[in-house]
């Protein structure tokens, strides 16, 4: 187990940085992700702790040991591949055996290890089976033990569910992350998919464009974004503009489209008067109430669409000449509103985030 | 119903069998029976002399066969995949030039390939006497001879398998696959052993084995450098010259044998042992050669392997330049003329061969997408019993050295037979005709097969929904989806006739010889201007036709995606 940490690293591709001055620390044992957009240059950064990409500025230390330009065989890491790279002439025992033949490992050794391994994955009885013939899930748990065998200080892992279907996809996620508890191994995790990132992760890092935008746990990058990006790629946002009308201490005063006025609790630091701010709300934070209640930031609106999921309904409400959405759990039959119904729309002040870019 | 919807069946399949039986199952199975059959009928005595030490002639040319065949699948080997190895790891000058010439040596007809190598390295040859002349030597300080000669010219023109063959298997390798076993603390040297050679092995072994078939099959090479040392399909030729029929028909049994048991390890080798990715993951790009002196060093090696290529088909071109008789002594030939040229259409003498050929090759190739056609659409739309035989037979003359088959149609055609109409066909132009069709049944009928498979029944069906006749089906819609494949085929088997030599040696005669047999005739008697100028025709002939396929190729290809 290992403490991964990148200084100021950066990768230029032909003059465009696909990845630019980032600056993370990753503790041991921690399950952290990179998540953003595809071309965020998370996979970059992934590679080059792997080793398969040298960093054209800045440094990756392992614990204490710069490991910035050793090569990729030589770190250690265990690594599962977005198409699982198994080799396809070699059966499982084989594919799971080769990081530890590759290491000299002994042959009683290797035999117990990859039985250890195959075992942690549930796949004890498929030593002897060829890799094309087992399902895509079963080749994602062999891609998954062969990483794990050789008792890696990281384990790293680029988007080893995207190939699953959508069922099988949450169940390998939730055994993923007990198999990741359990051996306590510090895991880098690359994903464009934030539901992914929120479930297993005990630190995300959202990335755009190469650069860090946000280093947070999945509460605080959800519930307090920094910015309007990590508002609109993490979850669902209606990101509204505003200008500041009153700061104090307890909260702000924000008017919107020249119509509404909302109260915001927080941290109103470093706000003045006019000045523009955009905020953002989610969609299941907005509810619908009976009448208007002239200080509890309410506006009326129009449904414009609604769509039913079982659990839940999405509305698209127009307010003020501006759609949001808005998300409602299902309570009492007959719940449910109509096209075209007038609604009045409330949020608290303490559900709605400031974004300060 | 039932009547209609069997007739083309009952129409087509008779003659595809009487076909396949007259011209390909008869006389081969007239080889086998006679090698076991004299005046004083059943003996082993061709076989008991074959294999006698005291005369150990055949035994040695079995060796020398199987001696040469192994040198030339392991240089082949070793050419055509370090080739393709660097030609799909790196960028460097010339690469794209190079993927284009690289195929070069497979179109040269294989006289002609090896004339070439006769005039540049050979005894005479021009670069034996440019280095005698520059180091002001007595004598040539090298020049290519007997098997040596043999197996360089074999290497030239048989690399391209293993380069093909380890060009698409480097092409189709997974980079992670690479990427994970470094990750698991592969070194490159593991990697090399553990990954990459064997993902490579089974295209390996199956270039291998086809290489080795084709080097036991070569003629051309061996007939003009093996001076004394004996190679089996040449001892075959030289024992029907010599009017020992027997022994030429036993030595072809024992070739045709090793010939069929590769095919069979062949197909044995190439099932179920490809591994198909399991998964589409990122394909190997060639990297730019970063420090500057390799990529120099790269651009020189390349720029000198095209050369190497293409040299052969320049010196050809030079010589036809080279009026007759006038190159001795000299290093590079002292007068030229467009002499060769003008005679070739003006010169009645010198036309004739390249009429012969051009109707020859016709006429089999027309006879060729016939049989190709119909026997590929029975054998994908029609059931019945007895398929699996119709398709083995018919790609049987591709495991039958051409020499063999000669020897097969003179054995079955040298008295009048059912299948001849009663005649004599040996000796008259239809044999060499017949040669050609034969040879190449399974060029068109291949090319034909995997067209049709390609195409959907369901676009005939639902032609026919709309109402269209089964003719105009056929016309509108089939045709036109299958034509190109055909069309290939047809092209490829034309070239192959038109050039054809090994089995033309053995059944032309003077009214009927093609361009090959003149060539080697005009060889004989040191007329190399003029042999040079009908290599050169044939280049340009070949040249056309493969441009043409190219282009019907192309076409389909964006059909296809469509």
């Amino acid at each position: 187990m290992s403490k991964v940490t990148l200084k100021n690293l950066s990768k230029l591709f032909a003059q465009t940085a696909a990845v630019n001055k980032i600056d993370l620390e990753i503790k041991e044992g921690e399950f952290f992700s990179l998540l953003g957009p595809s071309g965020c240059g998370k996979t970059t950064t992934l590679r080059m702790i792997a080793g398969f990409e040298f960093p054209t500025a800045g440094q990756i230390f392992f614990d204490d040991r710069d490991v910035t330009f050793l090569p990729p065989h030589r770190r250690n890491t265990g690594m599962v591949f977005q198409n699982y790279a198994l080799f396809p002439h070699m059966n499982v025992f084989k594919n799971v055996a080769f990081g530890l033949e590759a290491r000299g490992v002994s042959k009683p050794e290797i035999k117990k290890r990859v039985r250890d391994a195959l075992a942690l994955v549930d796949l004890g009885d498929h030593e002897n089976r060829r890799v094309t013939e087992l399902s895509g899930g079963q080749q994602q748990r062999v891609a998954i033990a062969r990483a794990i065998a050789i008792e890696p200080v990281i384990l790293l892992l680029d988007e080893p569910l995207s190939n699953l279907d959508a069922r099988l996809r949450e169940e390998t996620r939730d055994e993923l992350r007990a198999l990741q508890r359990r051996l306590g191994i510090t895991t880098i995790y690359v994903t464009h998919d934030q539901e992914e990132a929120l479930a297993l992760s005990d630190r995300i890092a959202v990335m755009k464009s190469g650069v860090c935008h946000q280093v947070g746990t999945p509460e605080e990058i959800y519930q307090q974004p920094r910015d309007r990006f990590v508002a609109s790629f993490v979850g669902h946002s209606n990101i509204l503009e505003g200008r500041v009308v009153k700061s104090e201490l307890a909260g702000v005063q924000i008017e919107i489209a020249h119509k509404w006025w909302i109260a915001v609790e927080g941290n109103s630091t470093g706000l003045s008067p006019q000045q523009t701010i955009a905020v953002s709300l989610r969609p299941e934070n907005l509810r619908f109430v009976n009448a208007s209640n002239e200080d509890g930031n309410t506006f009326s609106g129009t449904i414009k669409q609604m769509s039913f999921a079982g659990a839940f309904a999405d509305y698209q409400v127009e307010a003020g000449g501006q759609l949001l959405r808005v998300r409602r759990l299902m309570a009492a039959p007959g719940s449910l509103k109509k096209i075209g119904e007038i609604v009045m729309l409330q949020i608290s002040p303490s559900d709605i985030m400031l974004l300060h870019k | 119903m039932t009547i209609r919807k069997y007739s083309s069946l009952f129409i087509l399949l008779p003659p595809m069998l009487f076909i396949l039986l007259a011209y390909v199952c008869y006389p081969n199975l007239q080889i086998l029976i006679q090698s076991f059959f004299s005046d004083r009928g059943f003996t082993a005595d061709y076989y008991r002399e074959f294999f006698s030490i005291r005369h150990p002639s055949s035994l040695q040319a079995l060796w020398g066969s199987v001696y040469v065949s192994l040198l030339t699948v392991f240089f082949s080997g070793i050419v055509g995949v370090s080739l393709a190895y660097v030609f799909t790891h790196y960028i460097f000058p010339g690469r794209k030039l190079f993927s284009l010439i690289a195929v070069l040596p497979v179109v040269m007809p294989p006289l002609v390939g090896v004339l070439a190598f006769l005039f540049l390295f050979g005894e005479s040859g021009i670069l034996p006497r440019l280095l005698q002349a520059l180091l002001q030597l007595d004598s040539a300080p090298f020049s290519l001879r007997g098997v040596a000669a043999i197996i360089v010219v074999h290497t030239y023109s048989m690399y391209v398998y293993f380069y093909l063959f380890a060009s698409a298997a480097f092409g189709e390798m997974d980079v992670a696959i690479l990427e994970a076993a470094q990750n698991l603390g592969a070194t490159r040297w593991l990697i090399l052993r553990k990954i990459i050679f064997p993902l490579l092995t089974p295209g390996l072994g199956g270039a291998s084995l086809l290489v080795f078939m084709t080097s036991m099959a070569s003629f051309s090479a061996p007939f003009i450098f093996a001076g004394g040392f004996r190679i089996l399909s040449l001892e075959i030729y030289n024992s029907k010259l010599n009017g020992e029929l027997a022994m030429a028909i036993t030595q072809s049994v024992i070739l045709t044998g090793i010939s069929i048991l590769f095919l069979i390890l062949l197909r044995f080798y190439s099932r179920g042992k490809t591994y198909v990715g399991s998964s589409k993951g990122v394909r190997l790009q060639p990297k730019p050669v970063s420090r500057g002196w390799a990529t120099w060093l790269m651009g020189i090696a390349g720029i000198g392997m095209v050369v190497f290529l293409i040299m052969p088909h320049l010196t050809v071109v030079l010589i036809s330049f080279v009026k007759n008789g006038t190159w001795t002594a000299q290093t590079l030939p002292p007068e030229y003329t467009f002499e060769n040229y003008i005679s070739l259409f003006e010169d009645p003498r010198v036309i004739e061969p390249i009429s012969n050929s051009v109707k020859m090759a016709t006429l089999a190739t027309t006879a060729n997408v016939a049989f190709g056609v119909i026997a590929a659409y029975l054998l994908i739309r029609k059931r019945f019993f007895g398929k699996k035989l119709i398709e083995v037979l018919t790609m049987l003359p591709w495991a039958i050295p051409g020499t063999v088959i000669a020897i097969g149609l003179i054995v079955a055609f040298n008295r009048p037979t059912l299948f001849s109409a009663g005649k004599i066909l040996v000796g008259t132009f239809w044999i060499l005709p017949l040669a050609y069709f034969i040879r190449n049944l399974p060029v068109v009928f291949r090319s034909t097969y995997s067209a049709l498979e390609q195409f959907d029944p369901s676009l005939e069906e639902s032609s026919r929904n709309l109402g269209a006749s089964w003719w105009f089906s056929f016309r509108k819609v089939m045709l036109p989806l299958i034509a190109p494949g055909v069309v290939s085929g047809a092209l490829l088997a034309y070239v192959l006739a038109i050039g054809e030599f090994v089995a033309s040696i053995l059944l032309y005669n003077y009214d009927n010889r093609p361009i090959s047999v003149e060539i080697n005739a005009q060889l004989r008697i040191f007329n190399l201007g003029s042999a040079a100028a009908y290599s050169v025709f044939l280049f340009i002939l070949i040249g056309l036709v493969l441009a043409l396929s190219h282009r019907l190729l192309g076409e389909r290809g964006t059909r296809v995606t469509m």
